[in-house]
C-alpha cells in the first residue's frame, strides 16, 4: 500500500486545502506587488514628465534672456517633490543655464545626454526638450531618486507577508473543522456498516442531524436498512406463501381447469379412466352415469363412436373437427389431446367452434362479395400489408400493371408501381411505399404509368388509404388506381378549343386577354417591359366579297403561317376576331418590338394570295404599344394597341404606329375609339335605357297634352351613367348612329306597346334621329316597318333632327320627312337659328315644329336681342304653319316671357328634369 | 529705406546705399558701387558681444509678442540710425518668428515710411527720438518700438512715452525694463514670460 493511499482522507484533504490557499494567496500578492510597483513606476514618470513640461513652459523667457537667476527660481518649484534629487536648465547647445540640487545632497554625475528616461541603479533620469515658436531652445534634466520605491516595496512585503501567514492559519484551523464535521459521521456509518455485516442487526439506525450532503448519505443509509429489513419480511411472507400454495394445490388445478373456456377431459393413462372433467363439460351435458367412464363422457357429447374409439387411441389429429347435435343444438367441436405428467395422464381437449365456423363463412361471403365488387370496379385497386407487400390486386389492376396476380402478390409495391411526373416525367415514390412511410397520401396524385406491350402511356389518379383492423389498428394500405387519360385528353381538347380559334388554330380573343393580363402583372411587379401588337389586314374584305369566305378563311390560314414564322418562339399570336390579330411578345422592348412588327408587314406585303387564277396583295396595318408599369391596363392595352392601329391604318395603310402618349391628334382618336368600343359593346349587352323630358304647353288653357322627349343614355360597364354628349360624336365618327337609332325607335316603340295607357296621356313623343339615318333609305324602310307593325299610333311620333343634318342631305332628307308624314308622324327641326339658319330653307321643309335653341332662350327675361330673335323665328313659324318650342327654360320669368312672344311649347330644367321614362307620373 | 539680406552682399548694397545718399544728385549705378566696395578694403565697425546680445534680445522679443493682426509675411525690423546694431542683425536676418521670416531694414532718419512698413523699430534713443519728432502719428500703431540707451530712458510716470521696450546695461548685463500700458494702446500683448524677465514693467501712471 502506498504512502498516498495509508495516508487519511482528513490529512489529504487538510493539505491540499492549506496548500490551494497558499498558493492563490502567493499569486495574488505576487501579482498585486508587480502592478503596485509597475502603476508607482508609471506614475513616477508621468510626475517627472509633466514637472519637466512644466519647467519648460515657465523658462521658456529665462532661455531667451539668458536669466539664470529666473529659470534658478522656476526650478526650486522642484522642493515639493521628495524623490528629485537634482534638476537642471539647459541651453540648446547643452550648457547649463540653472540647476537644481535637493536640501544639500552632493550633485551626482548625470548619465550622457539622451533624450527621455533613463535608470541607472537607484536613479531615474529624464531629459525632456523645451521647443518654443518651432525652435528647440534647451533641455530639462531631471534626477529622481528611486529608493522611495525601494522603500515602498519593502513595507509591502512585509505586510503581505503577515497577511499570507494569518491566511494560511486561518484555512488551516478552517478546513480542520470543516473535515471533522464530515469524517465523524462516515465514521459512524462505518460502524453502523460493520455491525449489520456481522451480527445481521438490520434494526439500527445512524441518527441523522444535518440536511447537507453527509445528511443525506446517513439518510440514505438508513433507508437502505429500511429497505432490505422489508426485503427480509417478504422473503419470509412468501416462503409462508408457497407453503400454503402447494397445500391448495389440487383445488388449484381444478378450478383452473374450470375457468377455462374449453371441455377438458383428464384420463389416467394407466387405467384409461376419467380422472376428471371441468364444469365447462356441463354447459354441454347435464350429467353422466359414469363419470370415470371415458366412452360415456364422450359419448355425452355426441361424438361419433369411432372419433371416440380414436381419441381414446390418441389417434386423432390435433384439431379435427366434429359437428354433433346435442339437444337438437348443432355445434362444432374441434378435438385436440395432450400427454401430461410423464404421460401418466393425457388430456383431452374439446374447443366449441360453431361461433367460430359461422363467422367464419360470413367472413368468406363477405370476402366474396368484396372481391366481386373489386373485381367489377373499373378503377384499379391493389392491397398491401404493413410491409408494402402486395396482398391483393384486381383484374384492373392487373391489367393496368400488365402483371398477373400470381406473379406481383408478395412483391414490395415499389418493386411493380412504376409511376412518374406528370410534366418532368421523372420518377416518384410510389404511393404505398410513401404512405407507409408517412401515415399519409404523396401530395402528387395525378401520375403518368406506362403499361402493356407495346407500352401504352395513361395518365392515372391515385387514391391511397389505411386499412384499419377492428381496433383502429393500421393493418395494410389500400391505393385505387383511375385511369382518367381519356377523360384528360377530352379536358385538353375542350380546353384548347376554348382556347383557341377554330379556323387558325391560333389563340383566341378571351386566351389572348387572359395572356395579356398575365404580361400587364409582370409589367408592374417586375417592372419587365412587354410589346402588343395589333395588326389589321388592309384588302382582307376585297378577298372575302370577292372570292367567298372560303378564301377569305384560307387566306386567314396562310397569313397566320406567316406571321407565325415572323415572331419570336415564345412569343404569343391570336386572333381577335374577323382579319385582326394581337401579337404578345413578353420581355421584349419597343425597339425589336418595331423590328418585328416591320418584318411582319413586310412578310404580308411580299406575300401573293392566289384564288382561282386571281392573285391578291394584301397589307397589314399594326399598332404597337409598348406594356409597362405605366400603361398595364388590360382594357386600356388592347384598346391602345386597336387605336395604334387605327392610326395606322388612317395614316395611309400599311403602316406602323407606335403609340405615343404625347401625340394628342392620336389620343382624340384613341378617345372616339374607345369610345366606338364601348357603344358596340354596350349595343350588344343592352346597356342603353331612355330618360323623357316633358314639352309643356306654354298656354295652358287650351289643354292640350303635353310632349315628351326621348332622350338616350348610356350606362358604361363600371354602372355610371353616361350622358349622350361623351359617347354621341364617337358614334357619329364610327357610324353607329344608325344602330343607336334603331334601338331608340325599337325601345320606344316597345315601351308604347306596353304602356298603352299611359300614352294615351301623352301628346307626342319626340324622337331625335341622326344625320346619317334620315338620309339613308334602309333605315326609312325600316322605321316604316316597325311602326306599321306597331300598335302604336303614328301621330304619337315626332322625329327631330337638326338643321345641320338636314341640310347636309336636303333632298334625301325632305324625301323622308314625306315618307314618315303619310302615316301620321311629325317633325321637328331641333337647334333652329344656331346653324345655317336660313329662313329660306323653311319654306321647303315640311316640319310641324320649330325647336328655338336655348342660347336665345335662356337669358330671354334679360336680353331683349334674344327676345326679339325669339319672336322673329316665332312668327316666321307661325306664318309658315309651325308650332315653336323653347328649349333651356329654366325659371318663371323666362316663361312669362315666352307665353307674351306667343312660344307654343317650352322645355327644360324649370319645367320638368329629365328622368327615366319608367319613372314618369304621365 | 533700404531692405537687408544676409550675407556680405548685403553688407555691400547697405553700404552703397549709404553712399547712394550721401551724393543723392549724382545718379551713380548701383552695381558700380558695389563693385567698388568689393575690390576696394572696407574698415567698418565690428559688432561686440552686447551687439550680438542686443540683436538677440531683439530676435527674441519678437517672439513674445502678440500683434494681434494677421499676418504671413515677413516680420520687418526697421533699425533706426546709423547702424546701431553694427552688423550683428545679421545674425538673425531669415530666421523664422511666429513662422515668419526675420526682415532687417535701415530707417534713415529723415525718411518718411509708410506707416506699414514695418512691425519693430529699433535704434539709439537720440535717434528715435529724432525720428518721433517727423512721424509721431504712427509712432506705435502696432509697431513695438525698442530703445537702445540707459535705464534712465526707461518710462516713469509724467515722462515722455513711447519706447515700448528699454533696453540698457546693468552690471555689465543687459537688462530691458517694458512700458505695458503703452504696449496695449498700440495694439500689442506682451507675453508673461517677456514681463518676468523684464528689469521693470511699467503699468500705468500709477504704476511704479
Amino acid at each position: 500500500m502506498s504512502q498516498e493511499s495509508r495516508r487519511s482522507i482528513r490529512s489529504r484533504l487538510l493539505i491540499s486545502q492549506v496548500f490551494a490557499t497558499a498558493l492563490v494567496l502567493g499569486l495574488a500578492i505576487g501579482a498585486f506587488i508587480m502592478n503596485d510597483k509597475r502603476s508607482f513606476r508609471a506614475e513616477l514618470m508621468q510626475s517627472l514628465d509633466a514637472q519637466a513640461q512644466s519647467i519648460g513652459i515657465n523658462t521658456r523667457g529665462a532661455l531667451a534672456f539668458e536669466d539664470a537667476d529666473s529659470a534658478a527660481n522656476t526650478l526650486k518649484a522642484l522642493t515639493v517633490y521628495p524623490y528629485v534629487r537634482q534638476g537642471g536648465l539647459h541651453r540648446a547647445d547643452g550648457s547649463i543655464l540653472a540647476t537644481y540640487l535637493k536640501d544639500s545632497l552632493q550633485a551626482s554625475e548625470p548619465p550622457p545626454l539622451k533624450i527621455g528616461f533613463q535608470t541607472t541603479g537607484d536613479s531615474l533620469y529624464l531629459l525632456r526638450p523645451i521647443r518654443f515658436d518651432g525652435e528647440r531652445t534647451g533641455y530639462v534634466s531631471l534626477h529622481a531618486d528611486l529608493a522611495i520605491e525601494k522603500a515602498r516595496m519593502t513595507g509591502f512585503l512585509t505586510v503581505a507577508l503577515a497577511i499570507f501567514l494569518a491566511s494560511i492559519l486561518a484555512a488551516f484551523l478552517l478546513a480542520f473543522r470543516v473535515q471533522r464535521s464530515i469524517m465523524a459521521p462516515l465514521e459512524q456509518i462505518t460502524r453502523l456498516a460493520r455491525d449489520v455485516a456481522r451480527k445481521g442487526n438490520y434494526a439500527r439506525r445512524l441518527m441523522v442531524t444535518r440536511n447537507d450532503e453527509v445528511g443525506q448519505l446517513m439518510g440514505s443509509v438508513n433507508e437502505m436498512l429500511d429497505a432490505m429489513q422489508e426485503r427480509e419480511r417478504l422473503l419470509e411472507v412468501r416462503v409462508a406463501d408457497q407453503t400454503d400454495a402447494l397445500i391448495h394445490d389440487h383445488q388449484f388445478m381444478h378450478s383452473v381447469l374450470d375457468g377455462v373456456g374449453v371441455i377438458l377431459i383428464a384420463l389416467d393413462h394407466g387405467d384409461g379412466k376419467v380422472k376428471t372433467v371441468n364444469e365447462k363439460f356441463y354447459d354441454y351435458v347435464d350429467r353422466v352415469a359414469d363419470e370415470t367412464d371415458p366412452h360415456e363422457v364422450l359419448g355425452a357429447l355426441q361424438l361419433d363412436s369411432t372419433l371416440i374409439d380414436r381419441i381414446l387411441d390418441q389417434q386423432v389429429f390435433n384439431g379435427e373437427t366434429a359437428e354433433v347435435e346435442i339437444d337438437t343444438k348443432p355445434y362444432i367441436f374441434e378435438v385436440s389431446h395432450y400427454a401430461l405428467d410423464l404421460d401418466q395422464e393425457y388430456l383431452i381437449e374439446i374447443t366449441d367452434i360453431t361461433d367460430r365456423k359461422s363467422a367464419e363463412v360470413a367472413l368468406a361471403v363477405g370476402k366474396t362479395r368484396v372481391e366481386v365488387t373489386l373485381n367489377s370496379l373499373v378503377d384499379a385497386v391493389i392491397t398491401a400489408d404493413q410491409d408494402g407487400r402486395i396482398n391483393y390486386l384486381n383484374p384492373v389492376a392487373e391489367e393496368i400493371l400488365g402483371l398477373e396476380s400470381d406473379y406481383v402478390l408478395g412483391l414490395q409495391a415499389s418493386q411493380i408501381l412504376k409511376t412518374y411526373h406528370m410534366n418532368t416525367e421523372n420518377e416518384l415514390e410510389d404511393p404505398v411505399s410513401f404512405f407507409l412511410r408517412q401515415g399519409q397520401e404523396h401530395p402528387i396524385n395525378n401520375r403518368i404509368m406506362y403499361t402493356g406491350q407495346p407500352s401504352k402511356r395513361l395518365v392515372t389518379e391515385l387514391t391511397t388509404a389505411a386499412m384499419n383492423d377492428n381496433d383502429g389498428q393500421r393493418i395494410g394500405v389500400v391505393l385505387v388506381i383511375r385511369d382518367v387519360t381519356e377523360i384528360r385528353e377530352l379536358i385538353a381538347q375542350i380546353s384548347h378549343q376554348a382556347s383557341h380559334d377554330a379556323l387558325t388554330g391560333l389563340l383566341n380573343r378571351r386566351e389572348f386577354q387572359r395572356r395579356l393580363e398575365f404580361a400587364l402583372s409582370t409589367a408592374v411587379s417586375d417592372e419587365s417591359e412587354h410589346a402588343l401588337l395589333y395588326l389589321d389586314l388592309d384588302k382582307f374584305k376585297v378577298v372575302n366579297d370577292t372570292c367567298g369566305h372560303a378564301a377569305g378563311d384560307q387566306l386567314l390560314c396562310q397569313l397566320t403561317k406567316i406571321m407565325k414564322e415572323g415572331v419570336r418562339t415564345g412569343d404569343t399570336v391570336s386572333r381577335l376576331g374577323g382579319d385582326e390579330f394581337g401579337i404578345l411578345m413578353l420581355n421584349c422592348g419597343s425597339k425589336k418590338a418595331y423590328a418585328i412588327a416591320e418584318k411582319l408587314r413586310d412578310c404580308i406585303s411580299a406575300f401573293r394570295f392566289t384564288w382561282e387564277k386571281e392573285t391578291f396583295q394584301i397589307g397589314a396595318s399594326i399598332g404597337l404599344v409598348e406594356i409597362t408599369a405605366d400603361n398595364a391596363n388590360r382594357e386600356s392595352a388592347l384598346s391602345l394597341a386597336d387605336a395604334a392601329c387605327y392610326a395606322a391604318k388612317e395614316g395611309g395603310r400599311n403602316r406602323i404606329y407606335v403609340y405615343d402618349m404625347e401625340d394628342q391628334a392620336f389620343a382624340d382618336k384613341f378617345g372616339q375609339v374607345v369610345w366606338a368600343n364601348k357603344i358596340s359593346r354596350a349595343l350588344e349587352e343592352n346597356r342603353f335605357f331612355l330618360v323623357a323630358q316633358r314639352i309643356q304647353p306654354i298656354d295652358t288653357s287650351t289643354g292640350e297634352l303635353a310632349h315628351y322627349e326621348v332622350l338616350l343614355r348610356m350606362q358604361d360597364e363600371d354602372g355610371s351613367t353616361v350622358p349622350p354628349g361623351v359617347f354621341l360624336t364617337a358614334a357619329e365618327n364610327y357610324g353607329l348612329m344608325e344602330d343607336i337609332d334603331r334601338w331608340v325607335i325599337n325601345a320606344v316603340l316597345s315601351w308604347c306597346d306596353e304602356n298603352a295607357e299611359k300614352l294615351e296621356r301623352i301628346g307626342k313623343f319626340a324622337i331625335n334621329l341622326s344625320g346619317n339615318s334620315i338620309s339613308d333609305t334602309k333605315f326609312k324602310r325600316h322605321l316604316l316597318r316597325v311602326i306599321s307593325e306597331s300598335s302604336v299610333d303614328p301621330h304619337k311620333l315626332c322625329f327631330e333632327f337638326t338643321e345641320t343634318a338636314a341640310i347636309s342631305d336636303f333632298e334625301s332628307a325632305r324625301q323622308f320627312i314625306e315618307a314618315l308624314r303619310k302615316p301620321g308622324c311629325s317633325f321637328s327641326l331641333d337647334d333652329f337659328g344656331t346653324g345655317m339658319s336660313s329662313f329660306a330653307y323653311l319654306k321647303n321643309f315640311p316640319v310641324d315644329y320649330l325647336k328655338i335653341d336655348g342660347v336665345f332662350v335662356r337669358n330671354i327675361a334679360e336680353s331683349r336681342i334674344d327676345a326679339a330673335m325669339v319672336k322673329s323665328i316665332t312668327e316666321v313659324g307661325h306664318a309658315l304653319g309651325m308650332k315653336t318650342i323653347a328649349e333651356f327654360v329654366e325659371n318663371e320669368d323666362c316663361l312669362r316671357v315666352l307665353e307674351g312672344i306667343g312660344v307654343d311649347y317650352g322645355q327644360g330644367y324649370g319645367i320638368h328634369k329629365p328622368t327615366g321614362i319608367d319613372e314618369i307620373d304621365f | 529705406m533700404q531692405r537687408r539680406a544676409s550675407s556680405k552682399s548685403t553688407l555691400i548694397q547697405r553700404l552703397s546705399g549709404f553712399m547712394a545718399g550721401l551724393a543723392r544728385p549724382v545718379k551713380v549705378s548701383s552695381w558700380i558701387l558695389a563693385s567698388f566696395f568689393a575690390l576696394a578694403p572696407v574698415q567698418a565697425a565690428e559688432p561686440t558681444a552686447m551687439d550680438h546680445l542686443r540683436a538677440a534680445y531683439l530676435y527674441q522679443f519678437t517672439k513674445f509678442v502678440e500683434w494681434n493682426q494677421e499676418s504671413e509675411g515677413p516680420l520687418v525690423i526697421a533699425l533706426v540710425g546709423d547702424d546701431p546694431l553694427r552688423g550683428a542683425e545679421e545674425t538673425i536676418i531669415g530666421k523664422r518668428s511666429q513662422g515668419r521670416v526675420i526682415e532687417v531694414i535701415s530707417l534713415g532718419i529723415n525718411e518718411q515710411p509708410a506707416q506699414t512698413c514695418c512691425d519693430v523699430i529699433y535704434g539709439r534713443v537720440p535717434d528715435l527720438a529724432e525720428l518721433r519728432g517727423s512721424r509721431a502719428e504712427w509712432f506705435g500703431e502696432r509697431v513695438l518700438v525698442v530703445s537702445d540707451g540707459s535705464r534712465e530712458y526707461s518710462p516713469v510716470p509724467g515722462a515722455e512715452r513711447w519706447r515700448t521696450i528699454n533696453m540698457y546695461t546693468e552690471n555689465n548685463k543687459l537688462r530691458f525694463d517694458v512700458d505695458l500700458e503703452l504696449a496695449v494702446r498700440s495694439g500689442l500683448t506682451l507675453g508673461s514670460e517677456l514681463l518676468k524677465n523684464a528689469g521693470a514693467v511699467f503699468r500705468g501712471a500709477n504704476s511704479p
